[in-house]
């Protein structure tokens, strides 16, 4: 039967020939588990004669909170080809070694046996000369590698570098605000909010299943304001379009919270008790009065607040809520210390206004910003009204002072009392929920009670650690947790590993590895290019942090300890990184004696790898996608076709090494060998501690075992499993479970409402994981001071890349999650095919170049050629490049990363001090590139 | 195999009618990409996007295509010359050199590209996002096109061979046995919503996704945006939204009504935000959009279309209710798609 | 004129074969079928203007092997190149009792033998009309044409029994006018068949 034969055939005349395409045999659940974030999509995989036929996004969400529109039908035009790429031109099949020179483009189909044994053999080398810590591998958010990759590196004691580091999608100015950066409403709870800044975001290319929530936020009342420098697509459906300078936000906000202060229509009880503002701050250090100064013992981190009634007050570490005391938020009052000297001290805010007044009007800003003085107190006034929630990107993050871009947005929140109810808030990126996702690949073995024995350790960590201090919350707990292992691995055992002994690899912040293996001493010591603030050099900073020991544990692979074997597995390091050919193929590549690539599709890394290895695509395996609070959702990808070729999916793939690896070394007559912490491994355990004898090479028992441990971990309705996945092919989380970004949204999940991070802040007044334990707009580590940015403030761009007259931006694109997807024919035949770079009509004219000529783009650092798109979308002086074109698609295989010099601001490095410090994918240095310097000239046609 | 395992589904009879929210559509090309991978990705329909997304004011496609003819002349009743869209107008349909990039030895000299001639080389969505006007206000929006399966189909009465029919319900649909290749239909339709299979040397164009309507389904370009930005239904059936927001509260309006077809597919026109004076101060009284330009789309009733939109606007911001704009949010996705809410997952596979 | 008889396997199909050199040819003046017989309003409004059918004349030879009637028609072309459309050429029989001016009406419809440039094969078709055509499903015609010294010769393969009617004529269509369907140039007259 076919899909017509019992369907009515109405239309008469009407060619067969349809009916007949739109037939399949089976269906499964699918999702596209890479970095596509928020992503999630639940598709329906359709599938004939055992070949994926095509996919259609599922549509069976219902309705969470009544009279808010429902989720239907999440999925984007690249979920929507998926099928396409899996047996496209760039599909991996069959293992390729490199003949020739590395990125030289031949290659050699060989047998997965003699491609592992090579690289085994390599990996022994590597461990024989400095340990197994010479092999790396890059963080990647491609969901599907996570686990395995991070399992296979743990078991052989390897390191990994911080993926957030890499793409730097941490929003560091929430960060240094609220001690977390991962605050993240669920989509739908947009459609509640009465003020939508779209604010360093384009969602209209980044969020195209979620938009709409946006739009009919505006058809029930709301208004959405676009504030960007160019008249980018989220204009469209804005009520305002705000052309900002490139990079001056700061300015913008700053002037946004002066007018609702000047104006007293800030939410003052808001800020006493949700924001440090009400803090004494000493006017002689113009660091906070602490306990110490007062009492001469005490706490380093306990701050005072003015009770007009009594005077001094100690500030509450426990609780946010002041229970009607109106501390003084402006006032000068002397203060006798513990030696009996009297200083003068002062509420932050009052130096948060005094510095506002001076510099942020709305007319003061104009000079800076370029916006007209009557739309900051128009915004403003909208704002402090109503309720607001800022759409933020990843863009301001990419900016060198992107964490005061993003301090600057915190305090227009604080000051309009807008976080922690519904329709407000800033947004960032959240993981976490699916805990079991992990404990069942790191518990002692198979088995609830195995669960059990995990779920029970980290708990008794837990209370442990709180124990130290009665006024921490389970948040805090768990942070204090994660930095302590942080600093303690590669020494100790990590809690929760399977093995007594011998487990757990390195990791640390990328930014260790590029200034010490691939070059970029050179660039951020350049001080042309770096922040003309700075009161030392780049290598003081950097030689302060390190002899304070701020990176103790973190601060690796240093000199001397070169990286000799790198397995990308999904990632894509040599794209991603700003300056992948002029920094790390001259600087790291010659280190690394073995270079191998695991992907399902040929990458720029592949391309200059020395094997590449096939993995199963996303249809191909049974997974999940990135769980994120933005859907509350555990979405679930089946395996709805074989491997194409001789793919294997990544678990697989890690075990053959393994076992390869032990084989190669008993023919050495090697068995052992020592890891970072000094213990021993045997090479003839690693597969069998990999697999946990086997178990995690079952890909159903392995899913469903996950899914299993999370509904232990309490996260998943109890009871839900593989079966429940199959079926329903998503399953709504009921809580956070205890890992940091997930906790960090410090709300509790309800069942029938959107969610809205803060609440536990907003609503009983849970202390914030700040140094402060406040929403933080006062840092007084002494670097911040050395700064000048204590406060909040407003600092122009470096000229990064030099003196040049025009500034690159950049930003994810319509048509591709990073690199994936730029070889789909389908999604190329959406666009023109080839990478461009818009620049303005007056800027093309001036150069003689007309739409769709081939341009060079160029700094000191190096240059690019693309095709030319003139529009007058994008201001004069700007030019855009949008993100995650691959290298190969440029004439030389350069594209926009590498004329960015990849700065990283110094003070990210600064640490000692609360929540400055350090844990997987938070507070770490991260590399900048927006309004890097730079012109174009016409380049001849050809020109390489 | 499949077959739908809840039995049959008349679709009935009326006139089936999309609407495009065009304040909804942000421009992600899902429906056309959805298309595409549904019904045209055989050889010899490299270049065809039944549903196509083109940023206006562009030049769309094919290149020019609103310059072309075609049509019906409203005054005569008499149908308008057109333009044959040729390949080059449509463009894209390209080949890529993969091989060579990837595996030919050639890194970092050959790189991945259309293999296209440079010169007049266009595609689907060439003037993605260029729009109009001068930097802080310039502007532009998306308009999603597909065949508007009209009421007086010119390129039905054009057809010499009788291969087109309009069916019941409307849809117009090809009888590709019949079709002799003479392309008659794509000079006539106005809209240039007409390809040509030079492989198979048949016409071919939007089915209306009629074999997902036989069982039920919505048509994917509607089912499958993401945007929530399409609605399907029957003009003639009072309580749908389509026949609401077309005939009663008139907010959906034709594109080039003038070119006298009577399509049958309607476009919420876009509010666009406010103007920036000289001083760069915020004009509110202008949206960036001329409305001289909107109005050269949808016709003079655009005025009215978006004054209805923006009092409605005005009305809920000041706290009141408006069944208009509830519509067009669609708290229930299915709301969209009309009486074609079948899942077709749901559609039981037999072997 | 006769349709010649060769026997021996020669390759009539190859309108190239040396075979077709001693088999006689008539030429045929062309005229083109009129505008107002053009079946849709649409062609009628669009061609108004546009002249369409100016090939003069073609030749018809017809041969036979015992088994199939084979149909030679040469004409001179402008060889311009157009990219849409391609040079088609017909032979009509009068089966239906249709006109050959108009390539049959509603009522009465011709047979139509047709081929067109970079199209594999024929295509058996029933003519109502100008353009008015439907495909005769399964009729075993075969078709090849060459370009060869600014002239096309085609020719076709099929039933014998399509000479029953005693006569053919020819319609051509010149592709880089962009002519198709009911806009070709056919023969005022019939030719007549005659059995060797
Ligand atoms: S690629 Fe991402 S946004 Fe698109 S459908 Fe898949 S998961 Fe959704
Ligand atoms: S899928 Fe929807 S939102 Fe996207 S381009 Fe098409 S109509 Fe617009
Ligand atoms: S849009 Fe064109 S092809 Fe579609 S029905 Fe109308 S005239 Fe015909």
């Amino acid at each position: 039967m076919t899909t017509t034969e019992s369907s009515e055939q109405i239309y008469t005349g009407a060619p067969d020939l349809y009916r007949k395409r739109w037939e399949w045999d089976a269906v499964y659940w699918g999702t596209h588990c890479v970095d596509c974030y928020p992503g999630n999509c639940p598709m329906r995989v359709y599938v004939k004669d055992g070949i994926v036929w095509r996919e259609e996004q599922a549509g069976t969400f219902g309705t969470i909170e009544p009279g808010v529109p429902d989720f239907n039908p999440m999925g984007c035009q690249k979920g929507a080809s998926w099928s396409q790429s899996l047996y496209g031109p760039d599909r991996l099949l069959y293992p390729l070694k490199r003949v020739g020179e590395r990125g030289e483009g031949k290659w050699n189909r060989v047998s997965w046996d003699d491609a592992l044994s090579d690289i085994a053999d390599s990996m022994i080398d590597a461990i024989q000369e400095n340990g197994p810590q010479t092999i790396c591998h890059e963080g990647t958010p491609e969901m599907a590698t996570v686990a395995p990759t991070g399992k296979f590196f743990s078991t052989i004691g390897g390191h990994g570098l911080d993926l957030n580091g890499s793409i730097n999608d941490f929003s560091i100015g929430l960060y240094e605000t609220f001690g977390k950066f991962s605050p993240v409403s669920s989509a739908d709870d947009w459609f509640n909010s009465e003020i939508v800044l779209i604010w360093n975001m384009n969602p209209i290319f980044t969020r195209i299943p979620f938009y709409h929530f946006i739009q009919e936020a505006r058809y029930n009342g709301a208004e959405v304001i676009n504030i960007s420098p160019d008249v980018n697509p989220s204009h469209l459906h804005a009520d305002y379009q705000v052309p900002i300078n490139g990079g001056t936000d700061p300015a913008f906000g700053l002037s946004l919270v002066q007018v609702m202060m000047a104006e007293n229509i800030a939410h003052w009880k808001f800020l006493r008790e949700q924001t440090d503002l009400g803090y004494l701050v000493r006017l002689d250090t113009k660091r906070y009065l602490r306990q110490g100064d007062v009492e001469g013992k005490g706490r380093e981190d306990q701050m005072y607040q003015w009770d007009p009634a009594s005077g001094l007050k100690l500030a509450d570490r426990g609780n946010l809520f002041l229970r009607g005391v109106e501390v003084a938020m402006e006032g000068v009052f002397d203060v006798t210390l513990a030696d009996g000297s009297t200083v003068q001290v002062t509420p932050a805010c009052a130096l948060l206004r005094a510095h506002l007044d001076a510099n942020f009007t709305p007319e003061k800003q104009q000079a800076i910003t370029g916006v007209h003085p009557e739309t900051i107190r128009m915004i403003a006034r909208k704002v402090a009204a109503k309720k607001t929630n800022i759409m933020l990107g990843y863009n301001a993050s990419k900016f060198y002072h992107g964490d005061l871009i993003e301090r600057a947005m915190a305090l227009v929140l604080a000051a309009s009392g807008n976080w922690g109810r519904k329709g407000t808030g800033i947004r960032c990126w959240a993981a976490g929920m699916h805990d079991g996702q992990f404990i069942a690949t790191q518990k002692p073995g198979p088995g609830a009670a195995n669960t059990e024995i995990v779920l029970s350790s980290r708990d008794a960590a837990l209370a442990a650690i709180k124990q130290t201090d009665p006024t921490m919350t389970t948040e805090i707990a768990v942070r204090m947790l994660g930095q302590l292992q942080q600093k303690m691995q590669g020494r100790n055992l990590r809690m929760g590993d399977g093995e007594s002994a011998g487990s757990g690899g390195t990791s640390s912040p990328p930014a260790f590895w590029w200034y010490w293996q691939a070059g970029y001493d050179k660039r951020w010591n350049n001080k042309d290019w770096g922040d003309d603030s700075m009161a030392r050099t780049f290598d003081e900073y950097f030689e302060e942090a390190l002899s304070k020991g701020w990176w103790d544990g973190m601060d690796r692979p240093r000199p001397g300890a070169e990286p000799r074997v790198l397995i990308e597995c999904g990632g894509n390091m040599l794209r991603r990184t700003r300056g992948g050919k002029t920094a790390l193929l001259p600087n790291l590549w010659p280190k690394l004696k073995m270079v191998v690539t695991i992907d399902f599709r040929i990458s720029q890394t592949a391309l200059y790898a020395d094997y590449v290895l096939p993995a199963a695509q996303h249809y191909e395996k049974v997974g999940f996608h990135i769980p994120t609070p933005h859907l509350m959702n555990l979405t679930f990808s089946d395996k709805a076709a074989e491997p194409a070729g001789e793919a294997r999916n990544e678990w697989d793939i890690y075990n053959a090494l393994l076992e390869k690896l032990a084989e190669r070394a008993a023919a050495r007559g090697l068995t052992e060998y020592t890891d970072t912490a000094g213990s021993k491994r045997r090479y003839a355990d690693l597969a069998r501690i990999y697999s946990m004898d086997g178990f995690l090479l079952d890909e159903d028992r392995l899913a469903d075992e996950q899914i299993r441990d999370s509904a232990l971990a309490g996260t998943l309705p109890m009871g839900t499993n593989l079966r429940t996945l199959r079926q329903k092919g998503f399953v709504r989380f009921i809580d956070w479970g205890l890992s940091p970004m997930a906790v960090a949204q410090a709300s509790q999940i309800l069942p029938n409402e959107t969610h809205v991070p803060f609440r536990d802040h907003t609503e009983r007044g849970d202390p914030f994981p700040t140094y402060a334990r406040r929403a933080q707009f006062y840092i007084d580590h002494p670097w911040f001071l050395e700064a000048k940015e204590e406060l909040p403030t407003h600092k122009a761009n470096p000229k990064m890349g030099g003196n040049y007259p025009l500034g690159i931006t950049s930003g994810h694109n319509r048509w591709s999650i990073h690199t994936m997807n730029q070889a789909n024919k389908v999604i190329l035949g959406t666009h023109r095919g080839e990478p461009n770079v818009i620049v303005n009509p007056d800027d093309a004219a001036a150069r003689g170049v007309k739409d769709d000529d081939l341009i060079r783009i160029f700094n000191d650092v190096s240059s690019f050629t693309s095709r030319a798109k003139v529009a007058p979308n994008v201001r004069p002086g700007q030019i855009i490049s949008y993100n995650g074109w691959a290298g190969f698609q440029y004439t030389d295989w350069s594209g926009e990363n590498e004329i960015e010099p990849g700065m990283v601001k110094w003070i990210g490095f600064a640490g000692g001090y609360g929540h400055l410090q350090h844990l997987g994918t938070e507070w770490q240095p991260v590399p900048s590139s927006r309004w890097t310097r730079c012109d174009f000239e016409k380049a001849t046609e050809g020109e390489r | 195999m499949s077959t739908n395992g809840t039995g049959t589904v008349s679709t009935g009879s009326g006139q089936l009618a999309w609407v495009f929210d065009l304040n909804k559509c942000i421009g992600c090309q899902t429906c056309s990409v959805a298309c595409k991978v549904l019904w045209t990705r055989e050889s010899g329909e490299e270049q065809q996007w039944w549903c196509s997304v083109n940023t206006q004011p562009g030049l769309g496609t094919p290149k020019g295509w609103e310059s072309m003819g075609g049509g019906i002349d409203v005054a005569t009743g008499k149908p308008r010359a057109g333009h044959q869209p040729t390949r080059e107008e449509f463009g894209g349909g390209w080949d890529f050199n993969y091989y060579e990039v990837f595996y030919g030895g050639t890194a970092g000299k050959a790189h991945l590209e259309p293999q296209a001639p440079r010169e007049n080389r266009w595609a689907m969505n060439w003037d993605e996002d260029q729009g109009a006007g001068e930097w802080p206000n310039s502007y532009y929006f998306y308009l999603p096109r597909i065949c508007n399966h009209c009421t007086n189909p010119v390129c039905v009465s054009a057809c010499p061979t009788g291969a087109l029919v309009k069916q019941e319900d409307g849809l117009v649909l090809r009888d590709e046995d019949v079709c002799m290749g003479d392309r008659f239909c794509m000079e006539a339709c106005p809209y240039k919503k007409i390809y040509f299979n030079y492989e198979r040397h048949v016409a071919q164009q939007c089915i209306g996704c009629f074999p997902r309507i036989e069982a039920g389904v919505a048509p994917a370009c509607v089912r499958q945006c993401p945007g929530r930005a399409v609605f399907i239904g029957r003009l003639s059936d009072e309580d749908s939204p389509v026949h609401k927001l077309v005939n009663e509260w008139k907010v959906a309006l034709p594109m080039h009504a003038e070119y006298g077809t009577r399509p049958n597919v309607y476009y919420v026109p876009p509010m666009s935000p406010a103007r920036l004076k000289e001083d760069m101060s915020i004009d509110t009284e202008n949206p960036r959009i001329p409305n001289e330009y909107l109005e050269s789309l949808f016709g003079p009733d655009v005025h009215t279309a978006l004054g209805t939109l923006k009092s409605e606007m005005e009305k809920v911001r000041g706290g009141g209710k408006s069944e208009i704009l509830s519509t067009l949010i669609a708290y229930h996705w299915t709301e969209l798609l009309g009486p074609f809410t079948q899942d077709p997952a749901e559609l039981t596979p037999v072997s | 004129m006769k349709i010649a008889k060769i026997s021996g396997g020669a390759s009539l199909a190859d309108p190239t074969a040396s075979a077709w050199a001693s088999v006689e040819s008539v030429t045929v003046p062309l005229q083109p079928v009129p505008l107002d017989a053009q079946p849709t309003s649409y062609i009628r409004e669009a061609w108004a203007g546009r002249s369409y059918g100016k090939t003069a004349q073609a030749s018809v030879a017809a041969a036979t092997d015992g088994q199939k009637l084979y149909v030679r028609l040469s004409w001179k072309d402008d060889e311009r190149p157009n990219k849409e459309f391609q040079d088609a050429v017909a032979a009509v029989f009068p089966d239906g009792g249709g006109a050959l001016g108009t390539l049959g009406d509603a009522e009465k419809p011709v047979a139509v033998w047709f081929w067109e440039n970079g199209r594999s094969g024929g295509n058996s078709l029933t003519s109502h009309g100008p353009g008015v055509v439907r495909k005769d499903p399964g009729s075993g015609l075969a078709a090849a044409g060459e370009l060869a010294g600014g002239s096309w010769n085609v020719v076709f393969g099929g039933p014998l029994a399509a000479a029953r009617s005693g006569r053919v004529g020819v319609a051509v269509w010149n592709g880089s006018n962009d002519e198709r369907g009911g806009l070709a140039a056919v023969s005022r007259d019939w030719v007549s068949l005659e059995q060797a």
